[in-house]
């Protein structure tokens, strides 16, 4: 198991944000949905190592990341894309992914060619040395993707990749996804529950921080027949849990 | 018409050195390249350029006196504001560029990024600075400069730089907002003000220094006739320095940091950078202000107070000038603007057989002074040749402000004007005497005679730089010293060779001169 939480909780104030989360997850790709404030950023923020749990324990790798030692180490097999993307204008793709890829300790010698893969699997290879500030809100997305996959990650953590991606990007988004899903978990907090049926194999729906389904998307389908709201039989699905959870 | 078409060739790629190949080396190399600084150096080097650069180059080209602006602190003064600033806003990059988190969930400990990103940006500032000192070097020893290159006063200036630049990163740092930049720019430059106007101990610290305010004297034959005093250099060096490995040290003490263990080294750091800080404090607080330079006794060496060792060049003639050889240039000018005094004195009993330049003992010494001592009896006459309007203080703190040294030391017009009565005054006062009105008269007569100006000498009898008091106007003692100095320069010459001593124990009365 990649990820093991065992009733994992965070407060912020007296506000529970996460509120004792159980969940394991291997390779593939887990979608994390859920409305506003329900906690999935949350919850990626602890496993990306982030933010601490004010309570629970967290395994990610099968590593203690309260530990420094193995916190480092998870880290360098990580990748995160945070909901708000922070970028340098000044530099270019190839100069933001580079430097990530040298903050997560990829081996020197492998820099170049692992900044120029990711950089191609993210369809930027021709805006290789386009200044950041140049670059649509899509393509800014990309370049973000790119520096959170530099590192030939283990664990993923898509915090709204899709966010400002076209049509025609998501789909190319949702192939990646996929592929990386191959070797790696990746876990993937969207409000689009296409992009979960799309390119999940596992679905995680949170309400007021806890976890109300875990199944696959064909799971999720079923719970709607009937009973939810959506023009998709996936949205009907994740409205049906979500008034369950209300209820 | 054809064309030939060639292969077209593939970039050539140039080999990075070894250590721009490990991860910290590219990581440099990126930051390097992607600095702020670099944008704002520019404005730091138009500055030097119209401040210390013009400054420096009105002065002498001694290196004494083209050190003299350096050794004031304008040169980290010019760049403090924009090294500041800019370092700053690299310093809060990752805050408002909202890279936080994705910086955090890297292994790299974010005290080694941001030591990365703080290193790149005072390497710019360092190298920026550097250069415009080296230019301003190599521009003076291309003058043919004499003497040798002061370089205590540039390291100051380099450490100050980055003393400047790793505090103003550590507030980027800390304190992340937009406004940190130009505020700590802003605050430096009026911190940096006020030390100016500051005389106190403690304003040793600052690189600025005034020379109207400051215990430091700053003379233009500073490591000329004594080694250069390193001491409150070093106090500096060690305060700024500790400055800066203090900041540099913040950097890794957040929780975000990393590990405890590496906090615990940051906060060990701290600790070491303020400790030297503090030291340095403490060391200046024991300063003591000399005619040489600031003496810290801790740091003192016995052998700095040694004079150097000079072989004088001397003009030929019956009372030849001798000069140290750093000033061999001056020696015509220095020559003929004593000349009128060496032939009225020459052959005299009593009179000066040599005139030799030593240093002036005055913390701010004056264009020129003499005394005469020894047996045969010599000058020891000293000269400002450095001095300048903006940065000299005359007797009583008053610049004389009438030329620039420059056009002081090559114009025979302000030479008998500023420097012979200054040489001539005590000399003839040595010679004569002034307890009696005869020796009163004889010195006045002389002095006109060699060309002193009455009111030159009003104003050196007002400020006290003449022994002798001034005879008032229509009494007997000036009309016989008149009448003394009309006399044929042979006839006064050889009543003074049968006369001087008699003159000189007091025996001869006014009635009795020629």
């Amino acid at each position: 198991m990649n990820v093991e939480i065992n009733d994992l909780t965070r407060r912020f104030g007296r506000t529970r944000a996460v509120d004792g989360v159980d969940l394991r997850t291997g390779p593939g790709v887990l979608g994390l949905l859920g409305p506003n404030g329900a906690g999935k950023t949350s919850l990626l923020r602890m496993i990306a190592t982030v933010i601490p749990p004010s309570s629970g324990t967290l395994r990610l790798l099968e590593r203690d990341p309260g530990a420094a030692g193995p916190r480092r180490e998870i880290r360098r097999r990580l990748g995160y894309l945070p909901q708000d993307l922070g970028y340098y204008p000044g530099f270019t793709v190839v100069d933001f992914v580079e430097y990530f890829a040298l903050l997560k300790e990829v081996p020197p010698a492998r820099v170049p060619a692992a900044v120029a893969a990711a950089v191609e699997r993210v369809g930027l290879g021709d805006k290789a040395k386009s200044k950041l500030r140049t670059l649509s809100g899509g393509m800014l997305r990309r370049a973000g993707i790119a520096q959170a996959i530099v590192n030939d990650p283990e664990l993923l953590l898509f915090d709204e990749p899709t966010a400002g991606l076209d049509p025609e990007q998501r789909v190319e988004f949702r192939t990646l996804l996929r592929d990386l899903g191959t070797r790696a978990t990746v876990v993937v907090s969207t409000h689009l529950v296409e992009d979960v049926g799309a390119a999940c194999g596992e679905v995680v729906l949170m309400h007021q921080g806890r976890i109300a389904f875990q199944g696959t998307p064909e799971q999720l389908t079923a719970r709607g027949e009937g009973h939810g709201t959506g023009d998709a039989p996936l949205e009907r699905g994740y409205s049906a849990v979500l008034a369950e959870a209300r209820s | 018409m054809s064309a030939v078409l060639l292969p077209a060739r593939a970039p050539r790629r140039i080999a990075l050195p070894g250590v721009l190949r490990t991860s910290a080396g590219r990581l440099l190399r990126l930051e390097l390249r992607r600095s702020p600084m670099l944008w704002i150096l520019p404005l730091a080097v138009l500055v030097f350029w119209l401040d210390t650069y013009r400054s420096t180059m009105v002065l002498p080209p001694l290196w004494g006196s083209r050190a003299l602006i350096l050794r004031q602190g304008s040169a980290a003064d010019d760049f403090a504001p924009f090294v500041i600033g800019a370092a700053a806003w690299a310093g809060g990059r990752d805050r408002r560029r909202g890279t936080d988190e994705q910086v955090e969930a890297t292994a790299l400990p974010r005290w080694a990024a941001r030591l990365t990103t703080c290193t790149a940006a005072l390497c710019w500032a360092l190298l920026a600075n550097l250069l415009c000192v080296a230019v301003l070097y190599g521009v003076t020893a291309a003058q043919g400069a004499a003497g040798r290159p002061l370089w205590w006063p540039v390291a100051v200036t380099e450490v100050a730089v980055l003393a400047f630049g790793a505090a103003g990163f550590a507030a980027g740092t800390l304190l992340p907002s937009r406004f940190t930049a130009p505020l700590a720019a802003i605050v430096v430059a009026l911190m940096l003000r006020q030390t100016l106007r500051s005389g106190g101990t403690f304003a040793l610290l600052s690189p600025t220094v005034s020379p109207m305010y400051s215990l430091e004297a700053l003379r233009p034959d500073a490591g000329v006739f004594t080694p250069y005093l390193p001491d409150l250099s070093i106090t500096r060096i060690l305060f700024m320095g500790g400055a800066a490995v203090a900041a540099l040290g913040l950097l890794g003490v957040q929780r975000s940091c990393g590990a405890i263990g590496l906090r615990r080294a940051a906060a060990a750091v701290v600790a070491v950078g303020l400790a030297a800080s503090v030291t340095a404090a403490v060391l200046v607080g024991t300063a003591k202000s000399t005619a040489t330079g600031v003496v810290v006794p801790a740091l003192h060496d016995a052998a700095d107070d040694r004079p150097i060792p000079a072989v004088l060049v001397c003009s030929s003639g019956a009372v030849p000038v001798c000069l140290n050889p750093v000033y061999r240039r001056y020696l015509p000018a220095a020559t003929a603007a004593l000349d009128p005094l060496r032939r009225e004195v020459a052959g005299l009993p009593g009179a000066p057989v040599r005139m030799d330049q030593v240093a002036a003992p005055e913390r701010f010494p004056q264009v020129a002074a003499a005394r005469i001592t020894g047996t045969p009896p010599v000058a020891q006459v000293s000269f400002d040749f450095g001095y300048d309007g903006a940065v000299w203080l005359g007797p009583g703190g008053q610049g004389r402000g009438c030329c620039s040294a420059v056009q002081l030391w090559s114009s025979a017009a302000y030479l008998h004007a500023q420097v012979l009565p200054l040489v001539a005054v005590p000399v003839v006062d040595g010679l004569v005497g002034h307890a009696g009105p005869a020796q009163q008269a004889v010195s006045e007569g002389l002095l006109q005679a060699v060309g002193v100006p009455s009111d030159e000498l009003a104003v050196l009898v007002a400020v006290q730089a003449a022994p002798a008091g001034l005879s008032g106007p229509g009494t007997p003692v000036q009309a016989a010293g008149q009448r003394f100095a009309a006399l044929p320069a042979a006839t006064r010459h050889a009543w003074l060779t049968a006369h001087l001593a008699d003159l000189r124990a007091g025996r001869i009365t006014l009635d009795q001169l020629p």
